[in-house]
């Protein structure tokens, strides 16, 4: 049954004896308990994460300081499903990648493209044949032979269990050695757009002109915002940064790394 | 605003909870009437799961004249509690009637700006009645000719249905700018976060499970005896009046070293601190957590700056110190100042940080001009630190 926040209690007169415990469960015990816990989620990035600048992506998430709701899924290899590769190498921004064999993919399922710091995961939109088209635009290139299998879920994603306002930060960031004119911009984004209708891959946040200097100048920026999601839909943190640098990959010196936090502040 | 209860009954939210007369010798005690629980549960429930909101973007594009500030005009998205016209004085938002003669709202503005001004700065801030801008970053542009500073903040507002808050922009280019309409526009947006006044309270216990042999008492505990007072009452009291707190710089007198790291930022004054988390002159970069819980902190650093030819970077972080040992860093913006600015920099941070009662957390800045910078201590033009509890 779908987590709900709490209906307004009604309270009859006369209810009888043998019906007042669970009554009183029902009208008092279970909104109280909602308003005091209600769901939250704290995710953060802390392995490495190559990235492409100019270019809007969503950050997978490995590491849940707190999801109370389980709302988020740690990816796990499906056992028999899809396991291939890369037939030719992909470019970045590109939706649609080509595997040696389509065997055991199917639309809805979720891939894990590549290894490591190039890690990326995706939805499978269609297959035609050997070719895949996925749900978002590709992160970084990647080349022939990259590891292509499907897996439970995209950890970029957080799906609320209970419909309602959440109140969400997200924090993006950088590593490396800065250059004039850069600027990074955070965004939240709910089913891959913009809760409120305006912004490129989510609702953008701040956008400031990072430190020229060395990897230890701190290169980051955080957003604030309520956004409000339906059971179903799913919330991601956007990360864009401008082209003017040779960075290549989020920071993740701890307190510096990309993170998602949200909690449900009513309906 | 009232809400109407099941029973048809209109009330003023939030009420303050009965204290229940406990049975004893010849006083009456009180029963668990469905008059009373609808008085009490039914009213904090209507309350808290639907709590005054607002959200709004703006559809214009707003000339923002240099040096001036200039409310954003806003077209409302939801509107809980009807206090915005998208036609008349479109930038304000009017704080609803409530029990209470005041209230405290959480408030968040974005202004993206048309601009790529490298020697100015760009603020984006928050105006009550359109008195004293309580204002948020404020910071530079540069050659991709947009820049969105971000406020947030603690805002008091008399519940009579008569005070507004606005979001607006301000610039010192020197010129006219415009603010963005897209992809980025503004948006303000703003949620009751607690009474102005009640009981502060321990923290509630997970909610009691009801048994058939629970027996009711006001306070009395053991054996069957379940106490309204810490059940119903006090959550309720909790709810209404949860810790908060806005801590501002001002009247203090800092100079932040260039280059030495991250250092803590005095917070000297409290518009608000009702579970005296905070002291304005001992240890008064802390903030201590007074209940256990997940709490909403936003910082701001706000660095002075000479006029003169300013380098290096600006940065803020909060600093969360474990009762248990160890601490926890929380990175915010970074940037570079404006270059010939004389109106300071502010950067902020902001998280959702789990504590428990003991733990304090503070707002730190880091500049590495060269030399030494002054901590801004004007009111609204200072360093801050938010707090709101949001969750046990």
């Amino acid at each position: 049954m779908t987590l709900q926040p709490p209906g307004v209690p009604v309270f009859v007169a006369g209810t009888p004896g043998s019906q007042m415990a669970a009554t009183l469960n029902r009208t008092i015990r279970d909104p109280f308990t909602f308003l005091l816990d209600p769901p939250t989620v704290r995710l953060r990035r802390v392995g490495a994460l190559n990235l492409q600048a100019n270019q809007h992506q969503y950050i997978p998430f490995d590491q849940a300081d707190e999801d109370s709701e389980g709302g988020w899924t740690a990816p796990v290899v499906v056992g028999g499903g899809a396991n291939t590769t890369l037939s030719s190498g992909s470019s970045t921004n590109t939706s649609s990648i080509v595997v040696v064999s389509a065997t055991g993919m199917a639309a809805g399922d979720f891939i894990r493209i590549d290894a490591a710091a190039n890690t990326e995961y995706r939805r499978i939109s269609t297959v035609a044949g050997t070719t895949v088209n996925v749900s978002s635009p590709l992160r970084i290139a990647h080349s022939a032979g990259a590891a292509v299998v499907e897996v439970t879920s995209d950890p970029a994603r957080y799906y609320p269990q209970a419909p309602g306002w959440y109140m969400g930060t997200v924090t993006v960031s950088l590593s490396g050695n800065g250059a004039t004119g850069l600027t990074l911009t955070p965004a939240i984004s709910v089913n891959m757009g913009s809760p409120t209708g305006t912004g490129n891959g989510g609702w953008e946040g701040s956008v400031t002109y990072l430190p020229t200097g060395a990897a230890t100048q701190p290169k980051l920026t955080a957003g604030l915002w309520p956004i409000y999601c339906n059971v179903g839909d799913f919330v991601q943190a956007d990360l864009w940064y401008s082209n003017e640098s040779l960075i290549s990959a989020v920071d993740t010196t701890a307190g510096l790394e990309c993170s998602l936090r949200l909690v449900h502040v009513g309906i | 605003m009232k809400i109407t209860l099941p029973s048809g009954k209109q009330i003023y939210p939030p009420l303050d909870p009965y204290t229940w007369a406990q049975q004893s010798g010849t006083t009456y005690g009180w029963g668990l009437s469905s008059g009373i629980l609808e008085d009490n549960v039914s009213m904090a429930v209507a309350f808290h799961r639907q709590r005054p909101f607002f959200q709004g973007i703006t559809s214009v594009s707003t000339p923002l004249t240099t040096a001036s500030w200039t409310p954003m005009p806003i077209t409302e998205m939801i509107d809980t509690i009807a206090g915005h016209n998208d036609a008349t004085n479109t930038s304000r938002w009017y704080a609803p009637v409530t029990i209470n003669n005041t209230d405290w709202y959480l408030v968040i503005g974005y202004v993206p700006m048309v601009s790529s001004s490298t020697s100015a700065v760009h603020i984006a801030g928050v105006r009550v009645d359109g008195g004293t801008p309580l204002e948020g970053m404020k910071v530079t542009a540069g050659a991709h000719t947009t820049v969105t500073p971000m406020v947030v903040d603690l805002v008091n507002l008399t519940s009579d249905g008569t005070h507004y808050l606005e979001l607006a922009g301000w610039q010192n280019t020197g010129g006219t700018i415009n603010t963005q309409t897209s992809p980025k526009t503004p948006s303000l947006s703003v949620q009751w976060a607690c009474s102005g006044s009640g009981t502060a309270v321990a923290l509630p216990a997970v909610p009691h499970t009801w048994t058939d042999t629970d027996q009711v008492s006001a306070s009395t505990t053991g054996g069957p005896w379940v106490p309204v007072h810490t059940h119903i009452r006090d959550v309720i009291r909790y709810l209404n009046f949860p810790p908060v707190a806005r801590l501002t710089a001002i009247g203090s007198s800092q100079s932040i070293s260039s280059g030495t790291g991250y250092t803590s930022i005095a917070l000297t004054a409290a518009d608000v601190d009702n579970y005296n988390g905070h002291n304005n002159s001992t240890n008064n970069s802390r903030y201590t957590f007074p209940r256990d819980g997940l709490y909403l902190v936003a910082g701001q650093y706000s660095c002075d700056e000479t006029g003169g030819a300013n380098t290096g970077y600006r940065s803020c972080r909060l600093l969360h110190t474990l009762l248990a040992g160890g601490s926890l860093a929380y990175y915010g913006d970074s940037t570079v100042p404006g270059s010939t600015t004389s109106t300071g920099t502010h950067v902020s941070a902001v998280a959702l940080i789990r504590a428990v009662a003991g733990d304090y957390v503070e707002v730190q800045g880091q500049q590495s001009q060269g030399a030494a910078r002054n901590v801004l201590t004007a009111a609204g033009n200072t360093s801050k630190m938010i707090v709101v509890w949001k969750s046990r």
